[in-house]
């Protein structure tokens, strides 16, 4: 199948003025990924994932190589890719609504048209009753909840994930990973999705583009089958060969992976 | 608080949180628990002014007045209509000068903030008149405009401008760059960014100027109407002092003080009814 996104010979580099040593954050990427794709991009903190994220965003221009999206050079193609930040972003003075409504708004759509959209995907993510809430009055997890509708509700071909899920409790991260993934089975749009949790990236892709020290390392494929959120999921034995594997492949790539890296 | 702690249980399945609310009660009781809730703040002024009371009682009245004839000169003050007049003029000059001072210094903390250039520009000129003390520019501002309201307005305009300007420019530069990611992910044009974004985020750094500004609003009034042509209550206070009538003219600054304080909490309030977010997303 023809590839969506093609990144090629992508390098980024980020100058260090006082030592003059510059800082290589990629080494010139090569990456296929398919049409309704879930990979997850896995690293240590500082491997450039999140990099290649933004530049597949085109928030950051690389010093060398392209990204294209359908074919498209990546600033043509910005209105088919939704991102979900870490830090959620969301407008403190605008109700949840009107927050997941802000692509929608930029785009020139009509207040009701708006507003229906929004609302549909509120109830997506579940978060239906909270429409006229604001950001304040929601928990962590909610937050990126209202963050994955705001993403949703542009309908992207592409969802850029960075790391969304890494900053809250470990009981709210394992409820948003069942919840995106049972939205993903819904709507298989495409979806790269950069996080440091071998678990959460065995649970989520069907592919796991391990990255370190600013380059690919190995792309693994995950065939376990879906839906992966049954609680013997984990002690599957193909779940735990893979786990095994990557760990492997992150370590002798010079990772400390203990698990959880 | 509460609200935003009932509601971040559940993952799932969310409920719509049911409205707070406050047990309700009868006027005279919500009187006694204002009264209760501030029962050390009370006890202190008491004893402050029992204190004061008992040390003047035998004070020369011209150098130190006690607060029985503090409150008599209130008295007297009020049956005359001499504070009120004084008053109503003073609320005139500041609302003029105050409203001017706001709508020009937020027009010119938006432009320094969204243009370096203009900030280049603008910002030699904002530091010279916030460190410039108010009553220097007295004369020049007699000269211009002579003794009368304009002059007063203008004064307190002059110095309250700038406080707004600086800290609006502040505002809109800390525009955080998470923020400036999330309008390109959704692909905000200019105009939008600074309408949806930039400018709603400097709010409270905007009220924290126009609080500042307040202050030096009410000295710049003050200041005026004692040297310029004597009005308002800073001519009260006075023309009191001049006539040494001592408990007349600290019952003028008392009024100055608590009109200040009075203006300043309304806009606390206000605040926080338009803008809630602002103390949801401090606390």
């Amino acid at each position: 199948m023809e590839a969506l996104i093609k990144v090629r010979g992508v390098r980024k580099v980020y100058p260090h003025r006082s030592t003059g040593r510059d800082l290589v954050a990629l080494k010139g990427i090569d990456l296929d990924i398919a049409p309704n794709e879930f990979v997850c991009l896995l690293g240590p903190s500082g491997c450039g994932k999140t990099t290649l994220l933004k530049i597949m965003d085109g928030m950051i221009k690389p010093e060398a190589g392209t990204v294209t999206v359908g074919g498209k050079p990546i600033l043509e193609a910005l209105g088919d890719i939704g991102f979900v930040f870490q830090d959620v972003g969301l407008l403190a003075w605008r109700t949840v609504v009107s927050n997941v409504g802000l692509g929608l708004e930029a785009r020139g759509l009509p207040k009701e048209e708006r507003e229906r959209l929004a609302a549909e995907y509120l109830k997506l993510v579940g978060l239906e009753s909270f429409a006229t809430y604001h950001p304040y009055q929601l928990s962590g997890g909610m937050q990126q909840r209202v963050g994955l509708a705001r993403a949703l509700a542009i309908k992207p071909k592409v969802l850029l994930m960075d790391e969304p899920f890494g900053a809250v409790d470990a009981m709210t991260r394992r409820g948003l990973q069942i919840e995106l993934a049972r939205i993903w089975e819904q709507n298989r749009v495409t979806v790269v999705f950069v996080t440091h949790d071998v678990d959460e990236a065995l649970f989520l892709a069907d592919r796991i583009v391990v990255m370190n020290m600013a380059d690919v390392v190995k792309s693994v494929s995950v065939t376990l089958p879906r839906p992966r959120w049954t609680t013997d999921a984990r002690t599957n034995p193909q779940y735990v060969a893979l786990r095994t594997d990557l760990i492997g492949i992150l370590e002798s790539s010079g990772a400390v992976a203990g698990g959880t890296i | 608080m509460s609200k935003a702690n009932a509601a971040q249980i559940g993952t799932s399945a969310a409920a719509p949180l049911p409205a707070p609310t406050r047990p309700r009660r009868g006027f005279f009781q919500s009187f006694g628990a204002w009264f209760w809730d501030r029962r050390v703040q009370i006890l202190s002024v008491v004893i402050f002014l029992t204190l004061w009371e008992v040390a003047c009682r035998n004070v020369n009245p011209i150098l130190m007045p006690t607060p029985s004839r503090v409150f008599k000169a209130f008295a007297d003050l009020i049956t005359r209509g001499t504070l009120q007049e004084a008053f109503v003029i003073s609320l005139q000059d500041m609302a003029y000068g105050y409203f001017i001072a706001v709508v020009i210094g937020t027009a010119l903390g938006i432009v320094m903030g969204r243009s370096r250039t203009a900030e280049k520009v603008l910002s030699p000129y904002v530091s010279f008149f916030m460190a410039t003390p108010t009553i220097a520019l007295v004369p020049l501002v007699i000269i211009w405009f002579g003794f009368g309201l304009t002059a007063r307005v203008f004064l307190v305009a002059t110095v309250a401008i700038w406080a707004i300007a600086i800290n609006t420019m502040t505002g809109i530069k800390v525009t955080a760059r998470a923020m400036r990611e999330v309008a390109h992910a959704f692909r905000l044009s200019e105009q939008q960014y600074v309408r949806w974004m930039a400018l709603p985020n400097a709010i409270p750094y905007m009220l924290a100027g126009y609080r500042v500004a307040l202050g030096r609003a009410v000295v710049g009034m003050i200041v005026a109407e004692m040297t310029m042509e004597l009005t308002g209550l800073g001519g009260l206070v006075m023309i009191y002092g001049n006539a040494f009538k001592t408990a007349h003219l600290i019952a003028g600054v008392i009024t100055s003080a608590v009109f200040a304080v009075a203006v300043a909490g309304l806009m606390d309030i206000i605040s926080d009814r338009v803008f809630p977010w602002i103390k949801g997303q401090s606390a």
